[in-house]
């Protein structure tokens, strides 16, 4: 039987279509069942930011970095924040520093629940347990909403600071959540850690090898999945980072559930810095004084942060202008995929849309 | 405990003794080298025992206008050190070899530079255009890209007190009468069959001129004649300034 052979045929999958998280375009070949070829088509998303933020000053392009990771607005905005003051030399006030990473680690929990929440209902246990975290991540977006007026593009952060202090009424309800955060883990832990469906979808699918890892410039939850413990928030600090206690989750054998358990767990160790940063915050402004139209100096800054997919980096060049001379923007959702098509072939239909899951890819920030 | 960046005059002398001659430029933010010696320095660095840079932080392009700078970041996760070089290409002809086969992450950042910058890397097994369409004219990151006149800028006359007057193009934009609202600049890309579609209706698409709506009701028959249009050619992109203030673009059945 085996010496019959089946012409290979072409199947189109989105570009609008829920399994590919956003209006994202796959075509694969396949020869049976099995995938020989996988093309991604790219850019039905893409509005040009890089472009539009040479005519604007530094300060007006915040809110682009909301729009590129929807789900992870608040770690953009502090991205290009940090590349900014890198570049002009501002200092940030401490307390500042401590929201703003209060604030990058609810993201991240928010970002690795619907990250997780996503994934299972690729694997097939359908919407139960997405609406258990969306259930969390509501809560942390109405924390948002009480300190900036936004859930999702929060335009939050600022050149030398953040936007506003937060209200009186937040510390109650950050507490509250903090304390029942680490019971809300369990729960989805005992729910999917031995469920059949994830297990059975999700074990020894799309296994990914760390040297092919490194050499495909992955980063993030991917790169720590097949057991490389690299964290920037670790290995090159930044913020307040430095102070706090917390460890790095890595897996074993680089597969679509290790990915999964890489980002539960980086999901405690969020509310580990939460908790201790919520401890610390000291008094005084959240801002400094910065003018309108920063001009930086000439030169050239490169600044990366780990955001929830990865290692968002931001290459700013300045002229001396008012507006930015160049602004590149190094998305880990784009640069992930760069292994989507080693990790495809080989892999059946279904297969291959459970390991597009696992790496919480985002249009939004692959088009840019 | 935070990641050393190598500043690029302390690679430029390794680097020297490597490939004599290479060095174009070094400061401490970056090392130069020539755009066709790229692909052997990136090998280099990677194999190359002290600096190690197995791992590919990201590439992107600039465009000085005189030249471009291809922009390397690269970095050891093993010794946790960052180092930047560039690859200096004519803005003529620009092609820089591709670093494909020395890290693989570089294969969709090349294209994206190929697509919005221009550069063509030789020896990329896919330099096919990612984001925008096969057949856009142009590369849109290029400074000279559709630049907009006088160097009109739209976010920054946001600021009129920040910027002195020589420097905000608002007036020179908007109507002699007195400026109410600022003029909007029109970015025209003719389409194939566009040009029928502007005959019959006589007016040009989204600024209040009348459109396919109008031919739909026969109304155009009653409108003034409409301008000569500007001959639309396929492949070319062509910017007009429209004054909103000014009667003959208004709408007056």
């Amino acid at each position: 039987m085996s010496d019959i052979g089946t012409p290979p045929y072409v199947v189109n999958i989105g570009p609008q279509h829920p399994s590919t998280h956003g209006v994202f375009r796959l075509k694969v070949t396949l020869d049976g069942e099995r995938i020989i070829d996988a093309e991604m088509v790219l850019g039905y998303l893409h509005r040009s930011m890089e472009k539009l933020a040479e005519e604007r000053t530094y300060t007006q392009n915040i809110p682009f970095t909301d729009r590129m990771d929807y789900l992870a607005a608040m770690t953009g905005n502090l991205g290009y924040c940090l590349s900014a003051e890198k570049l002009a030399g501002v200092e940030v006030p401490e307390r500042a520093s401590y929201l703003r990473v209060i604030f990058a680690e609810l993201q991240r929990i928010a970002s690795h629940c619907m990250a997780n929440g996503t994934f299972v209902n690729d694997c097939g246990a359908w919407q139960t347990p997405l609406m258990y975290m969306f259930r969390e991540r509501e809560k942390i977006l109405d924390l948002f909403e009480m300190t900036c007026g936004a859930r999702l593009t929060t335009n939050y952060m600022r050149i030398g600071g953040v936007a506003f202090d937060v209200p009186d009424e937040w510390y109650p309800s950050i507490n509250k959540l903090m304390a029942e955060m680490p019971d809300r883990i369990s729960e989805y832990e005992e729910m999917l850690h031995d469920n059949e469906i994830l297990l059975a979808r999700s074990r020894d699918v799309g296994v990914l090898k760390p040297d092919v890892a490194i050499n495909a410039s992955v980063s993030g939850p991917v790169l720590r999945g097949c057991g490389i413990a690299w964290d920037i928030r670790k290995a090159d600090p930044y913020c307040v980072y430095d102070r706090m206690d917390f460890d790095i989750p890595v897996g074993h054998n680089g597969d679509c559930f290790d990915r999964f358990l890489v980002r539960l767990e980086e999901m405690r160790q969020s509310v580990r810095i939460i908790k201790q940063a919520l401890e610390q915050l000291p008094g005084g402004p959240v801002t400094t004084p910065v003018p309108l139209a920063l001009r930086p100096d000439p030169g050239e800054a490169y600044v990366r942060i780990e955001s929830p997919k990865g290692e968002l980096g931001f290459y700013l060049a300045s002229d001396g202008g008012p507006a930015p001379y160049r602004w590149h923007v190094r998305s880990p959702s784009f640069i992930n995929l760069s292994v989507l098509k080693e990790l495809s072939v080989g892999l059946s239909i279904a297969d291959a849309i459970v390991t597009l899951g696992s790496l919480d890819i985002n249009v939004g920030e692959i088009d840019r | 405990m935070s990641t050393v960046t190598i500043p690029g005059t302390q690679v430029a002398a390794r680097l020297d003794e490597a490939f004599p001659g290479a060095v174009i430029e070094a400061t401490a933010h970056s090392v130069t080298v020539p755009a066709e010696r790229a692909a052997e320095v990136a090998l280099w660095l990677r194999d190359d025992e002290e600096y190690d840079c197995k791992f590919l932080n990201c590439i992107t392009g600039i465009d000085w206008m005189e030249h471009f700078d291809v922009v390397y970041v690269v970095s050891s996760l093993a010794k946790n050190h960052t180092l930047v070089f560039e690859a200096r290409a004519s803005h003529d002809d620009p092609v820089v070899p591709t670093v494909n086969t020395v890290w693989m992450g570089a294969n969709l950042q090349e294209r994206e530079i190929y697509d919005l910058m221009g550069i063509v890397f030789s020896g990329h097994p896919n330099m096919k255009r990612i984001f925008l369409w096969d057949g856009f004219p142009g590369h849109p990151l290029r400074k000279d890209f559709l630049a907009l006149p006088q160097g009109h800028k739209p976010g920054l006359q946001r600021f009129p007190y920040e910027f002195p007057a020589g420097e905000r193009s608002y007036e020179s934009l908007a109507s002699p009468e007195g400026p109410r609202a600022p003029s909007v600049p029109r970015l025209r890309a003719p389409l194939p069959g566009q040009a029928a579609a502007q005959d019959l209706g006589g007016g040009q698409l989204g600024t209040g001129g009348g459109g396919s709506n109008e031919t739909r009701f026969g109304r155009f028959e009653q409108r003034p004649p409409a301008p000569p249009p500007v001959t639309p050619v396929e492949g070319e992109i062509v910017v007009e300034n429209v004054d909103l203030n000014s009667d003959d673009e208004a709408e007056s059945p």
